[in-house]
């Protein structure tokens, strides 16, 4: 990860630096062990330093750093070589027993590439005896042949049977590591074949170079064919793995854009897609090339369910498959189970796993967003439905417990006047003061009565909307038309549409200076509508006060909408008039 | 004139059953629910039930319920129904009791304040006319209309209209309004003719039922009765 340079990079400079040194040092050494030819000479010389580069790029800038510290230890390694220049016994001694360790490099570097690290039998069996066999046979010969110097590239030497053994065992060697890498190429998952078939068949071209060169050094002793050989072979290997990085790279950068989309739905569009965990699946495996990708959620209750929802076993990593943790505030919220591979490849899989991160945690606010609204809605149907409750008992607490009391007072001092009876001057006064009793609570029941009407609509209660309105419409003060249809609706649709013509019918009074007015109720396709129209001023605004927010209010609740513009349609003349329109559904 | 009263508030029961029997009207007996009220009525044989429409258990119509009842049971019986609420509807339901309504009657609650007048109510329905509280009439005559034809009548004939449609006879509005009778006969030709109702005369009581129904579906906007 790039996060990771800072950290990284001090060990890669000073790598790269004593690299840099040891290679002068060292040619500068070895300047007897010169062919003379320049095109021979300066590639063999330059092979290394120029392999540094690469290497520390691929150093800081991968997944994992150890492809390019293999690639830069390669490299120092590689001008250890030219230590046979030297005349000193020891340096000479030391640079023919390690002049091949690069090879062993380079064979670790081939065998676990593109990840860097030993993971199956065949590499731990392979990388061990790719270091054994270039040292122990250089050893081997050391002992046996007692070279002398100078030695080096180019320089001719006495193909003795010690030589030829380490040159048959370099080509076996390459051979095995191309059959090994051909054959995971054969049975590698679609993410690790990610490089692309030229790539891999580039390294291939380069192990089989290497197998040529053995060869060559083994049964030939002329120089012709094996230095120039040598050459070709480096350099393949030279630009084989920006090539090879470069590539990977570019995938990456590919998929983190598919991420990115992911991601951006998310954020931007609201895409319910990614709300949705198959799709979300579906979304990330194609983002990142991996279609075995699978998300497995992990619940409050420790389990672990797949994005159908099953229950699942709690995943264990397997060969080639690795989990990454999805963590949101700090709780574990899903598993990603994909290739291995995807770690390798520069921040995929963190890149992966915060997109996944955003998108389950979006789904699950998107569903408690839904669950919550869902609550609400209800509470809210609950509270009004309770609230009229709370009216309708209040109601009939005052109408059938004090106002029926006042009835029986009533007829009592009706009782009492009656008794007095007679016209005598005795009994004026008390008779005059029974009357104003008699009718003041007369009036106080009267009062009584308008209220509790106020409170709760008996007529709606008891014999439907179309009864109620027009009760409610002989009081209108302006003619009205009511059309409404006679069927009883559920109660909580009954009582807003009849407090939106209570509402309108009043308005309609107030403000709208109308001639007339009419009040329609029909129901079609679910919806019961009802509209309030007056040939008035066609001023809505008194309404956009309390009055429409109220109104507002209680059509929501049961689920409907109001609209209030003008009443148009009314006549062929100018806009006039107000319409009030409510749609509520009939059904729950 | 022999009575029953069913109310459900006790203290009001007794109220009535008391200031009724000092104005001279036998009460024969008194319920305070429908069950209470169907035994009391078929053991005393009353002329005139007074019916509270609120009852327990619900509280809603069970008076006009009591109505049906004892009407199918006893048709002689006068029934007189007192309502909180000025519900047209309760009164349509009261006088559909018969094909042709008689001897019913629909006053609001608080007409107990005065009880010479709720026993000149009980008499007549115990006499076989038909009356609806004038509340009522007022309200329905109020209504504004698109195209109201009681715009064409003078304030006279209005109040006339009215108080047939509340049940009073030709004599009884000559009484109410202090004029003659045959006054009151010329008036009516007018706001018959100029209303488009059905003429009748005042020589039966039948006619005068039918009269009030005539004039209550008008004023509440529907196609007059025909008969």
């Amino acid at each position: 990860m790039r996060s990771d340079g800072p950290r990284r990079w001090p060990a890669a400079a000073l790598a790269a630096g004593t690299v840099m040194l040891f290679a002068l040092a060292a040619t500068v050494l070895s300047r007897q062990t010169a062919t003379g030819r320049w095109f021979i000479d300066w590639p063999l010389r330059l092979w290394g330093v120029a392999a540094v580069g690469p290497g520390v790029v691929v150093w800081l800038r991968a997944a994992s750093p150890r492809l390019g510290q293999l690639m830069v230890a390669a490299a120092g390694t590689y001008y250890l070589n030219y230590l046979r220049g030297s005349e000193q016994p020891v340096v000479f001694a030391v640079g023919f027993c390690l002049a091949y360790l690069w090879v062993g490099l380079v064979a670790h570097l081939v065998l676990t590439w593109p990840v860097g690290r030993i993971t199956d039998r065949a590499q731990r069996v392979m990388v061990p005896l790719c270091y054994a066999a270039p040292v122990g046979s250089q050893v081997v010969r050391y002992l046996v042949d007692r070279p002398r110097p100078p030695w080096g590239f180019g320089i001719p030497q006495p193909n003795t049977l010690a030589a030829q053994a380490g040159s048959a065992l370099f080509a076996l060697l390459a051979l095995i590591t191309v059959v090994i890498l051909v054959r995971r190429w054969a049975v590698a998952s679609r993410l690790r074949r990610r490089p692309g078939a030229p790539v891999w068949g580039a390294v291939v071209l380069a192990c089989l170079l290497g197998v040529g060169v053995s060869l060559a050094s083994m049964l030939s002793p002329t120089l012709w064919l094996e230095i120039p050989l040598l050459v070709v072979a480096l350099c393949a290997g030279l630009f084989l793995v920006p090539a090879v990085y470069g590539l990977q790279r570019q995938r990456a950068g590919w998929a983190r854009r598919g991420l990115a989309d992911v991601a951006l739905g998310l954020w931007v569009h609201g895409d319910p897609t990614t709300v949705d965990p198959p799709r979300l699946q579906q979304a990330l495996a194609d983002a990142v090339g991996d279609p075995t990708l699978r998300l497995i959620y992990h619940l409050a209750d420790e389990s672990y369910v797949d994005i159908a929802g099953r229950v699942v076993a709690p995943p264990q990593p397997s060969a080639g498959r690795a989990l990454s943790s999805v963590f949101r505030r700090g709780r574990l919220f899903a598993l990603i189970e994909h290739d291995e591979a995807l770690g390798d490849e520069g921040g995929v899989a963190e890149a992966t796993i915060a997109a996944a991160g955003l998108a389950i945690e979006n789904a699950h606010l998107y569903a408690t967003l839904q669950a919550h609204i869902e609550q609400i809605r209800n509470s809210r149907l609950r509270l009004a439905t309770a609230a009229f409750e709370e009216r309708r008992r209040i109601q009939r607490d005052l109408h059938d417990g004090a106002q029926q009391r006042l009835f029986a007072v009533l007829v009592l001092l009706d009782m009492a006047r009656h008794q007095l009876g007679g016209d005598g001057e005795s009994i004026d006064l008390p008779r005059r003061t029974l009357q104003r009793a008699h009718e003041g609570l007369q009036d106080a029941i009267q009062a009584l009565r308008e209220l509790t009407e106020n409170i709760y609509p008996v007529a709606l209660a008891e014999h439907g909307l179309a009864h109620a309105v027009e009760s409610m419409a002989d009081l209108s003060a302006v003619p009205l038309t009511v059309d409404i249809d006679r069927r009883r609706w559920r109660p909580e649709v009954e009582n807003a549409a009849y407090f939106v013509i209570a509402e309108g019918l009043t308005n309609v009074a107030r403000h709208a200076g109308a001639t007339r007015a009419g009040v329609t109720v029909s129901a079609a396709a679910g919806y019961l509508t009802v509209e309030v129209v007056d040939d008035g001023r066609g001023n809505a605004r008194p309404l956009a006060g309390h009055g429409l927010s109220g109104l507002q209010d209680r059509v929501a609740v049961v689920g409907g909408t109001l609209s209030v513009g003008p009443a148009t349609g009314t006549d062929s003349g100018p806009v006039r008039g107000t319409r009030l329109v409510a749609r509520l559904p009939l059904e729950e | 004139m022999r009575v029953v009263i069913v109310e459900d508030q006790g203290l009001l029961l007794d109220a009535l059953a008391d200031g009724l029997t000092a104005r001279d009207v036998e009460v024969v007996g008194r319920a305070r629910d429908r069950d209470e009220a169907l035994g009391v009525i078929d053991a005393s044989a009353p002329d005139v039930a007074l019916l509270d429409i609120r009852l327990p258990p619900t509280y809603t119509d069970e008076g006009l319920g009591i109505a049906e009842q004892v009407r199918a049971r006893y048709p002689d019986i006068g029934l007189l129904v007192l309502s909180s609420y000025a519900e047209v509807a309760y009164a349509e339901r009261l006088l559909s009791l018969e094909e042709e309504s008689r001897a019913v009657g629909y006053l609001l609650k608080e007409r107990v304040g005065e009880l010479a007048e709720l026993v000149g109510a009980l008499r007549r329905v115990a006499s076989g006319e038909v009356l609806i509280d004038s509340y009522i009439i007022d309200r329905l005559m109020k209504r504004r209309r698109t195209r109201d034809p009681l715009a064409t009548l003078t304030p006279h004939e209005r109040r006339i209209l009215a108080l047939v449609a509340e049940g009073r006879s030709n004599l009884g509005i000559a009484q109410v309004l202090g004029c003659q009778i045959s006054t009151v006969e010329k008036h009516l030709t007018v706001v018959t003719e100029k209303l488009g109702l059905p003429a009748s005369g005042d020589r039966h009581r039948r006619q005068l039922n039918v009269r009030v129904l005539a004039v209550l579906a008008f004023l509440r906007g529907t196609p007059p009765v025909q008969t």
